[in-house]
């Protein structure tokens, strides 16, 4: 029984924290002809925050860390590594990939966004350049990467906040050409009240384009398939904190040419709502972390053929996010399993366990090239 | 490391000094203690397990009630600010919300379910505080994980008033005043009415929240931190013709102040407001059969609200609302207790106590957004307590205390609103039975140089109304939560020397405890679970000695090791939150010419964290701190405090509460009207 509460608080808990946590393959430029790498894993027990690196070919975490906020996010862009330092922080840190193993001298820079903020991802533009996303604020920031986040451009997003609230919560950044989207959760005090919304915004002179009404409620992550958005939401919760099996949630389509959204692959099909999503384009594979009525978390593989959806076996709780490594064909798998907390890889046929000592329970996942 | 070995050596010489022979002991200078008590012998210990501290410790220094307590072997004290701010102890490494808090007797708790804020105990109304380590006595319920901490509130006997003033930093002012006489044939009055308020606008480092950037961090002060409070003890006393005694005591608090966040997160408008309204009546008939019975009953109002505006403090839920959110608590409680001493035909006492209660709580919310639930819950409570102590020959007694209590919970159910989806929680009524045992043996004459202890109890901790069903912005309740539990062992001794001016005691101590409530949070939920499983081992040292006239001594050291064992992966074997595993204190106080006495205070901590994990790590500290008293005229009596003479403090970057740095008071006491008993020597 204790369990079981201990497992619905946590799936809330993460499901709030890491809406925008999916962890998609980066659209921005970035070449992968070095082949140095490693993985980046964010740790947390909801008090502490360790960013651990783990070897792709030992597949174990190391010793080394660096401690952070609660709930970090890692986002990489090419060979930029980003730590987004969450509600209660609120911080922009910038890595030298090159030095993970040196400690702190590893940090190029951390720069205080201001409380409450909440940065929710970054997408760059260039080595210099990049779009900032603040689920805290109704302001989009355009920042200078190479200056400590030096702020170039703000886009005012207030007008999609719903009455009362700060703002529209916006949790996913994406790029096509000059066009950047942003996904809005746009919550009533948390609450689903509206469907979620994709904001169109000219990427260069940041001015808003147009806007595309989400079929679904509560959007988690989006990543682009094809020329084509695919988005996943949770929806409301219920009464075990757990997300209902219905048509309410799921993943969707955007067809950005004509600005319409379809519901591909329901709740009902999925068995609960969408946490975190990842794409394997190349298989057209699609991975989903679902949070099942009762607050438990399954791993399904969607085929983007056919929508098909079928359950990952051997993976007891994905709630710790997903990371599809497009370089390696490898899935990441963050496993808060209760006492059981581990990161597992995957290959489309088995799963394995990346080992450490002491490490907290992963949070988010990444893989960096350089 | 240094000063670590120089509060080593000061230990050392003070020890030494302590062991050199003692002249004849006078009584030092005493303004402000109460004549209920009977004389105070040379030490304020009067048993092993127990601590009483008198006024005199306190008394014009502008200390906290944790400042004091903390001085004492095997408690942790913890604060979150300056004066007011947030403040608990836990003994033994048992966690503070455990511990039992009483004031005359009656019952202090936490409308909202937590451990009760020490921090809102004015000392100026209270004249001693009995600290209970590792067990609780009959006479106050029987149970309590951890023990229980008794203030007594001033209460003179004859006529006569004390006016105590102080002024300090950081905005820190005070006026009490208390006052006895007789008003009526049969009649007397003893009241007490203390002012303080702190602007607690001190300097602190703000690292900003980046830990690895210094170059933004800056020198702040501390905003939205001002504190006030008004409060008193009024007591009416009867005596009867048959020789009883009718006690009625109105006591009441009211107390404002910011919520100022953390250090990199200072707020603007959030803040506090607590009202507390109690009445007492007990009647203690003459002693009859050499039993002393008590009848009391106590009825007590508590309201306390807090309030935020997330776009200027950042706290709660992201909305722009006006939020105020709280609670108000009736409690009535009557009791009865029986005492029956032994005598020279009956080698045997007994204590004898028995309770009920009737508890509710509702929802006080004034939000501009809809409030969270508008709930009502009730408790309703029957306890019973026993104590026997059997004198076996003259150097050995085995006591055996028990207490039960019965409760049946009601909460009226409804809906409420929590951050991700409107729910509703059940009506219901629950019964739950508890109970708790202790088993001591003594060895010693009361009056004797060398006196031991072995004791084991086992205690609980009943979940709280507010855990199981209340719910406050960004907290969930659990219905499910299980009832706290604690065992509690010590063996200990103590040896006074010859001229009886110095006492040793030495004691070991062990705590489990089990199914430890523990709040899970995220940075938008939080929900307690009976999670925590710990296990504390330490060793407490004493040495009290007043070897001169002219200088007297305290020294205390604590050494334990109290580690999770929760069997959790991340946390097992790890070390309990905000338990270090070594405390020094060393006090000295001279009585120089002049009617001058000089005091100084060291303290050591060792490094502690401040999470399950270990994270968090809090370096070793040491403060010093020092008193200049000089009394002028006989009742006239002027004290310069200086607190935290190094102006040290460190938090984790993560769990920052800014403290205060040096602060200095400046403290007036007059006495009015005397007897000879309080006269100077």
């Amino acid at each position: 029984m204790k369990t079981n509460k201990w497992n619905i608080l946590l799936s809330i808990s993460v499901a709030l924290l890491f809406t925008a946590c999916g962890s998609d393959s980066p659209s921005t430029p970035g070449t992968k002809e070095e082949k140095s790498a490693f993985g980046l894993v964010f740790t947390s027990d909801f008090t502490n925050g360790e960013l651990r690196f783990f070897d792709l070919d030992s597949n174990t975490i190391s010793k080394e860390k660096l401690t952070f906020n609660q709930d970090a996010k890692i986002v990489v862009q090419g060979s930029q590594v980003f730590i987004l330092e969450r509600y209660g922080a609120d911080n922009l840190v910038k890595i030298d990939p090159s030095k993970w193993n040196e400690g702190p001298s590893a940090i190029l820079y951390q720069t205080a966004l201001g409380e409450g903020a909440n940065p929710s991802d970054i997408i760059a533009l260039n080595e210099n350049t990049a779009w900032l996303g603040l689920e805290g604020s109704p302001e989009l920031l355009k920042i200078n990467t190479a200056s400590k986040g030096k702020v170039l451009k703000t886009v005012d997003l207030s007008a999609y906040t719903a009455e009362g609230n700060i703002s529209p919560n916006l949790v996913k950044l994406a790029l096509k050409g000059d066009t950047l989207f942003a996904l809005l959760q746009r919550l009533d005090m948390y609450q689903v009240t509206s469907p979620g919304l994709v904001v169109l915004i000219d990427a260069n002179a940041g001015t808003i384009l147009d806007t595309i009404r989400l079929k679904t409620g509560n959007p988690s992550t989006f990543t682009l398939v094809n020329g084509d958005l695919w988005v996943s939401t949770q929806g409301g919760y219920n009464a075990d904190y757990g997300l209902d099996a219905d048509s309410e949630r799921g993943i969707e389509r955007v067809d950005i040419k004509n600005k319409k959204s379809v519901l591909e692959v329901s709740g009902e099909e999925l068995g609960g709502g969408v946490s975190f999503m990842v794409v394997d384009i190349e298989a057209k594979v699609l991975y989903a972390s679902v949070m099942s009525p009762i607050g438990t978390y399954s791993l399904q593989q969607v085929s983007l053929d056919d929508n098909s959806v079928k359950a990952v076996d051997g993976i007891d709780d994905s709630s710790g996010s997903l990371f599809w490594d497009a370089e390696s064909a490898l899935l990441f798998i963050g496993d808060r399993s209760y006492g059981a907390e581990r990161l597992l890889v995957y290959n489309g046929t088995s799963v394995k366990t990346i080992k450490g000592d002491n490490v907290l329970p992963p949070s988010n996942i990444s893989i960096v090239y350089f | 490391m240094r000063k670590t070995s120089s509060l080593y050596a000061l230990f050392l010489g003070l020890f030494c000094f302590v062991s050199a022979p003692a002249s004849s002991y006078q009584p030092v200078q005493n303004l402000g203690e109460s004549e209920v008590r009977p004389e105070a012998s040379v030490f304020k210990l009067s048993s092993i397990q127990t601590i009483s501290i008198d006024a005199n410790v306190w008394a014009g220094k502008n200390l906290s009630v944790v400042d004091v307590l903390s001085a004492y072997g095997g408690i942790q004290g913890h604060k979150q600010g300056g004066v007011g701010s947030f403040q608990s102890v836990s003994i033994r490494g048992a966690a503070p919300r455990g511990l039992k808090i009483f004031i005359d007797g009656v019952p202090i708790e936490d409308a909202g379910g937590g451990s009760v804020n020490l921090g809102s105990i004015d000392l100026s109304l209270i004249e001693r505080i009995d600290v209970y380590k590792g067990y609780v006595p009959a006479f106050l319920g029987g149970n309590g994980i951890g023990g229980a901490i008794h203030f007594i509130t001033r209460k003179k006997v004859n006529a006569g008033g004390q006016i105590a003033m102080s002024y300090g930093s950081h905005g820190f002012q005070e006026i009490a005043f208390s006052l006895s006489l007789p008003i009526a044939k049969s009649w007397r009055l003893a009241s007490a009415l203390a002012y303080r308020h702190a602007d607690n606008d001190y300097e602190f480092l703000n690292r900003n929240g980046t830990e690895y950037n210094t170059e933004d961090d800056f020198a702040a002060k501390r905003k939205n931190a001002q504190y006030t409070q008004i409060s008193g003890n009024h007591s009416f006393y009867k005596t009867h013709e048959s020789g009883a005694l009718s006690t009625i005591v109105l006591r009441h608090e009211k107390e404002l102040g910011g919520n100022p966040g953390k250090e990199s997160n200072q707020t603007e408008v959030a803040g506090f407001n607590r009202d507390l309204g109690q009445l007492f009546y007990s009647y203690e008939p003459a002693s009859f059969w050499d039993m002393n019975l008590a009848l009391s009953v106590s009825g007590q109002i508590e309201k306390s609200v807090s309030h935020s505006f997330y776009p200027l403090d950042k706290i709660g839920y992201p909305n722009n609302y006006f939020m105020e959110y709280g609670a108000i608590r009736y409690f009535l409680q009557p009791k009865i207790s029986l005492e029956l001493a032994p005598d020279s035909s009956r080698p045997w006492a007994i204590s004898l106590y028995a309770a009920g209660s009737a508890e509710r709580l509702e929802a006080r919310d004034n939000n501009e957004w809809v409030s969270a639930y508008d709930w009502h819950l009730s408790r309703l409570s029957a306890e019973g307590a026993g104590n026997v102590k059997w004198f076996l020959g003259s150097i050995l007694a085995v006591e055996i205390e028990s207490a039960v209590k019965g409760f049946q919970d009601k909460n009226s159910g409804g809906a409420w609103y929590s951050p991700i989806r409107n729910d509703s929680i059940k009506a219901k009524t629950n019964a739950h039975l508890f109970s708790s045992a202790r088993l001591a043996f003594y060895v010693g004459k009361a009056n004797s140089r060398l006196n031991g202890v072995a004791s084991l109890g086992r205690y609980y901790r009943e979940p709280q109304l507010m855990e199981q069903y209340g719910v406050y912005r960004n907290m969930m309740p659990n219905p499910d939560l299980k009832e706290e539990t604690g065992w509690m062992g010590e063996l200990g001794g103590s040896l006074k020397s010859h001229s009886e001016k110095s006492k040793l005691q030495i004691s070991y101590f062990q705590t489990h405890q089990k199914n430890g409530v523990v709040w899970v949070t995220n940075s938008s939920l939080t929900k307690p679970f009976n999670l925590s499983r710990g296990l504390t081992r330490g060793v407490e040292i004493s040495l009290e000695s007043v070897p001169t006239s002219f200088f007297k001594t305290r020294l205390e050291a604590t050494f334990q090791k109290a580690l999770d064992r929760s069997g959790e992966l991340l946390y097992s074997e790890k070390e309990l939150p905000e338990e270090p595993s070594k405390t020094y204190y060393a006090e000295a106080t001279f009585n120089l010419p002049y009617h001058i006495e000089w005091g100084v205070r060291a303290e050591y901590r060792s490094r502690l964290f401040k999470d399950r994990a270990n994270l968090q790590r809090i370096p070793p500290q040491q403060l010093y701190h020092s008193f200049l008293s000089w009394a002028p005229l006989i009742h006239t009596k002027l004290t310069l405090s200086i607190q935290n003479l190094t102006d040290a403090d460190y938090q984790s970057i993560y769990s920052a509460f800014p403290l205060p740095g040096r602060s200095y008071s400046l403290s007036f006491t007059q006495q009015i009207g005397f007897n000879k008993s309080h006269e100077n020597k």
